[in-house]
């Protein structure tokens, strides 16, 4: 089924364009993620960041243009749709299940991984608990690498920002992605939050085998961890390529000191 | 028939003066190879491991560790958090007459080289990357560790660096070379002797560079002996392993006397996860050194702080009347009728449910040993219906010495020496201890030799004096026990431990030793003042920021009113200051086991004592820091100085 070569990009977005009312939150954006490596989007506030995200993850399908995954036109494809294909996302201010526990939280993203039925579930001890123990298993080989052992059991609202944070990302890798998508996991951190969380990214890529699409604010964690980046302004692409080159474009230094296009936006 | 049934009643402590920690594991892999020796949580799930497991995986170990060329005599570092792979690396090596060196885990570069000076090791077990790392670091500095075979392959399984060895092939390829050769078993079990040594051991170092020295077969065995015969312990004991595999302590209980009267020893998913580990398997046996006691009432408290007003006010009433129960019961008075009900009301309602959430509820024995505890830590315990203690030994008598009798626990004293220790009490008032499970010798350092035995007594470092009834009193170091220069003879870890049962004092060093009164350098804790603080709208950047509040000083300076209070006259403490960080191991303020090193936070904080005694408001001062990483820098601070009535 996948006719599909190890040089082509296992992400590629075509020319996206989504307009929100008359504001044009992406603006003819292309990019393409190769396989295995970590790739930076960053951008000032309402630069089409999670717009894009939410494009190729079809919360808000682009209007124009095509998201292209492993060789397959996937544009438009409902979220549903979207994570069996080997993508999985994290959300910028957090979209946990208040009330259940890490682990619970967690559980729920092999939810499509799944097989739950009627008959199944009432013959438990002989048809479910075999597959309850392999997911089991799985959520907690999450935990122990993202050291979550301590708060398994509790509920996530109780958990510090920092904590929720890591949670969302241990849900996003239960349902054992490809390629992931990071929206902001740093916001809101401090210091040192941030640095476990970038040493975790790191792991996660190296030891999962999986490709990263990480979106940021901040451009100096981005450039710390990324393979390659590129900087958005005002829904356009306005650099791209490895993050050495980009931070001394003039037009990423404009974008960021203020400096930028004279007329108003917002993403 | 008759045989067999004497065989059941002998007791496992009865077991023969030749005796190898090594024969008796293999002892209970056929006494009771079904029974569970080691549980570990891993993966959110309690794996067992039964006696037959647990000999198996050691001998594995040993065969493994001997085809890679180990000889007896070498040495093996060993590094990492408890584990059973630890223990069974340990006494793998020690089955094939070697020592294993363990390091406490969160040492830092410069301490795991002293460690290395001294034994030369060229094999290390390490747990995970982090300690990996260390070693490869320690390579670079010594020439040596040349092979380290590593538990945890996470990370590591990527360094190209030479002889990284990781555990599971070790222990296969000793599986393999077992089932092999025929009676390599019985050879294993057989090697080594009562006079070989199990663990290579640093003394604390309270006073000095830690004191390295070998911890043999027959020393431990002698010291399970007598802890079993001094009522310290039973056979099966449940016990929970967390403390570091360095501290003495673990190697006698977890080890020693774990092996010798068959315990079951549970070890933590991790560190953080120890209390929920507690309350899952409560342990019958739990021994921590009065940090750990310490950390645990100010737990509660910061808890009950933050609770509801209506709980808060319950847990007052119930725990103020335990407490006075208990310190009457010391005095030897007997409650009433109406007040043991009381307790009884409030055993119901606050006490076993704070028992519960410590994970004390089966522990028959709980027991402080390692360093004096503070007398309201120790009536905080007692007061919650736990057979709390205090117990007496050293690194050098393995781990035992003195311990109190359940039916005859006072508050001042540790106890009577254990059955088959002898103690007395020298010219100079040091405590002096002879007995089958004193050590030898310190490793190559004979001038150290010279100090500590006289006439075949070893001599503690310790001041105490035997009451007529033979309890010990122990009073402190030797060396701490000081006068002001009005000539008052006094304990500096006394006082502090008056003031460190205050939640928001983590620690303090009371300076006084020739001078007009005593002054306090006191290191808030971060969590119940941080709480305090918020909750009363103070904010607050760092740790330095918040101690040097005027509002934390008021604080601190009504907790040491209220101790000042409990002091004779003379001995109150007259001035104080907050210091902008807390004392640390990897600064050299404290030992690995968290005991203050006096002569250095002396020599560091000269200019602070200075001021102090000089009546100045505020002392400016550059703190140096060390880093995990070894690395050093620096603070700058402005501490101000207060004064207490």
């Amino acid at each position: 089924m996948r006719a599909f070569s190890d040089t082509a990009p296992l992400l590629a977005c075509e020319r996206l364009r989504r307009f929100f009312g008359g504001v044009m939150a992406l603006n003819d954006l292309s990019l393409e993620v190769m396989r295995g490596e970590i790739f930076g989007v960053v951008g000032p506030n309402g630069s089409g960041k999670t717009t894009l995200v939410n494009a190729i993850t079809g919360f808000y399908p682009p209007q124009q243009g095509r998201v292209v995954y492993e060789g397959k036109d996937i544009t438009k494809f409902r979220p549903n749709r979207i994570t069996p294909l080997g993508i999985a996302r994290t959300f910028q201010n957090l979209a946990l299940f208040r009330g259940m526990s890490v682990l619970d939280n967690i559980l729920l993203g092999r939810h499509y991984l799944m097989r739950p039925g009627v008959l199944r579930t009432a013959l438990y001890w002989w048809l479910a608990l075999r597959d309850e123990v392999v997911h089991r298993k799985a959520v907690e080989e999450i935990i122990d690498f993202l050291q979550l052992e301590s708060v398994r059991n509790d509920p996530v609202e109780f958990l510090p920002v920092g904590l929720q944070k890591r949670v969302e990302l241990a849900r996003a890798l239960a349902a054992e992605p490809r390629l992931l998508i990071l929206d902001e996991p740093m916001a809101g951190m401090n210091v040192e939050e941030k640095e476990y969380m970038a040493r975790f990214i790191l792991d996660i890529h190296w030891e999962r085998d999986v490709t990263v699409l990480l979106i940021e604010h901040h451009l100096d964690v981005v450039t710390g961890i990324c393979d390659r980046m590129a900087v958005l302004n005002y829904g356009s692409k306005i650099a791209d390529g490895p993050p050495k080159v980009v931070v001394s474009d003039p037009m990423v230094v404009a974008a960021y000191t203020g400096r930028g296009r004279g007329h108003a936006g917002s993403g | 028939m008759l045989d067999q049934a004497r065989e059941r009643q002998r007791s496992l402590a009865d077991f023969p003066r030749d005796s190898t920690i090594l024969t008796l594991l293999a002892r209970n892999a056929e006494m009771f190879p079904e029974r569970v020796a080691m549980r570990e949580k891993d993966y959110g799930i309690w794996h067992e491991f039964t006696w037959r497991d647990y000999l198996e995986e050691v001998l594995a170990f040993a065969a493994g560790l001997e085809s890679i060329g180990f000889k007896p005599g070498d040495a093996m570092l060993v590094l990492g958090d408890n584990r059973p792979e630890i223990y069974f690396g340990m006494l793998g090596c020690a089955a094939l007459r070697g020592l294993p060196a363990p390091v406490f885990p969160d040492s830092i570069p410069r301490e795991i080289l002293h460690v290395q000076k001294d034994c030369f090791a060229r094999y290390a077990l390490a747990e995970d990357q982090e300690q990996v790392d260390k070693v490869l670091d320690l390579r670079e500095h010594a020439g040596g560790p040349g092979i380290i075979i590593y538990k945890d392959p996470r990370g590591v399984s990527t360094y190209r660096d030479p002889g990284l060895i990781p555990y599971r092939e070790l222990r296969s390829n000793g599986k393999k070379r077992l089932e092999g050769e025929s009676g390599l078993e019985e050879n294993l079990v057989g090697r080594c002797s009562p006079d070989d040594g199990v663990a290579f051991l640093h003394s604390s170092g309270t006073t000095g560079e830690p004191k390295g020295m070998v911890i043999k077969h027959r020393h431990l065995l002698a010291a399970v002996r007598s802890g079993f015969l001094g009522g310290l312990f039973k056979e099966h004991e449940v016990l929970t392993a967390y403390l570091p595999v360095a501290w003495m302590g673990d190697t006698a209980y977890t080890i020693a006397a774990g092996i010798g009267l068959g315990f079951t020893v549970n070890i933590p998913e991790r560190q953080e996860t120890l209390l929920q580990n507690l309350r899952e398997i409560p342990p019958t046996f739990y021994l921590a050194p009065p940090r750990t006691w310490e950390n645990m009432v100010t737990a509660v408290q910061v808890r009950m702080a933050e609770s509801t007003p209506l709980k808060r006010r319950l847990y007052d009433f119930f725990m103020r009347l335990a407490m006075d129960l208990e310190r009457g019961k010391n005095k030897g008075h007997t409650p009433g009728v109406w007040q043991r009900f009381l307790r009884q009301v409030g055993e119901l309602t606050v006490l076993g449910p704070i028992k519960d959430h410590l994970g004390l509820t089966r522990a028959r024995q709980a027991i402080s040993g390692g360093e004096a505890i503070g007398e309201e830590t120790f009536l905080f315990f007692r007061a919650l219906g736990t057979n709390f203690k205090q117990g007496y030994g050293l690194t050098e008598t393995a781990g035992v010495g003195a311990a109190m009798e359940d039916w005859d626990v006072r508050l001042h004293s540790v106890g009577r020496p254990l059955a088959g220790v002898e103690v007395k009490i020298d010219e100079s008032g040091e405590i002096c201890v002879r007995g089958e499970n004193v050590f030898d010798g310190y490793h190559r350092n004979p001038e150290a030799d010279q100090k500590a035995f006289q006439d075949g007594w070893f001599r503690t470092g310790d001041a105490g004096f035997l009451e007529d009834d033979g309890r010990l009193v122990v009073l402190g170091r030797a060396a701490e026990v000081v006068h002001t220069a009005a000539g008052q003879r006094y304990v500096p870890n006394f006082i502090e431990n008056h003031l460190k049962f205050n939640p928001f004092i983590k620690d303090a060093a009371v300076i006084g030793a020739n001078r007009p009164f005593l002054g306090a350098l006191v290191c808030i804790d971060l969590e119940s003042v941080g709480h305090w603080a918020e909750a009363g709208g103070i904010t607050y950047t760092s740790y330095a920021d918040l101690s040097q509040k005027p509002q934390v000083y008021e604080l601190i300076r009504q907790g040491i009113q209220r101790v000042n209070e409990l002091l004779p006259g003379g001995l109150q403490i007259r001035r104080f200051v907050n210091l902008p960080k807390e004392f640390d191991p990897d600064d050299g303020e404290l030992t690995r086991t968290r005991k203050l090193r006096r002569q250095v936070i002396e020599k560091r904080y000269i200019d602070v004592i200075e001021a102090l005694y000089e009546g100045l408001e505020a002392v400016s001062i550059e703190v140096p820091v060390t880093y995990e990483s070894g690395e050093t820098g620096g603070l700058r601070r402005t501490l101000a100085i207060q004064g207490v009535q």
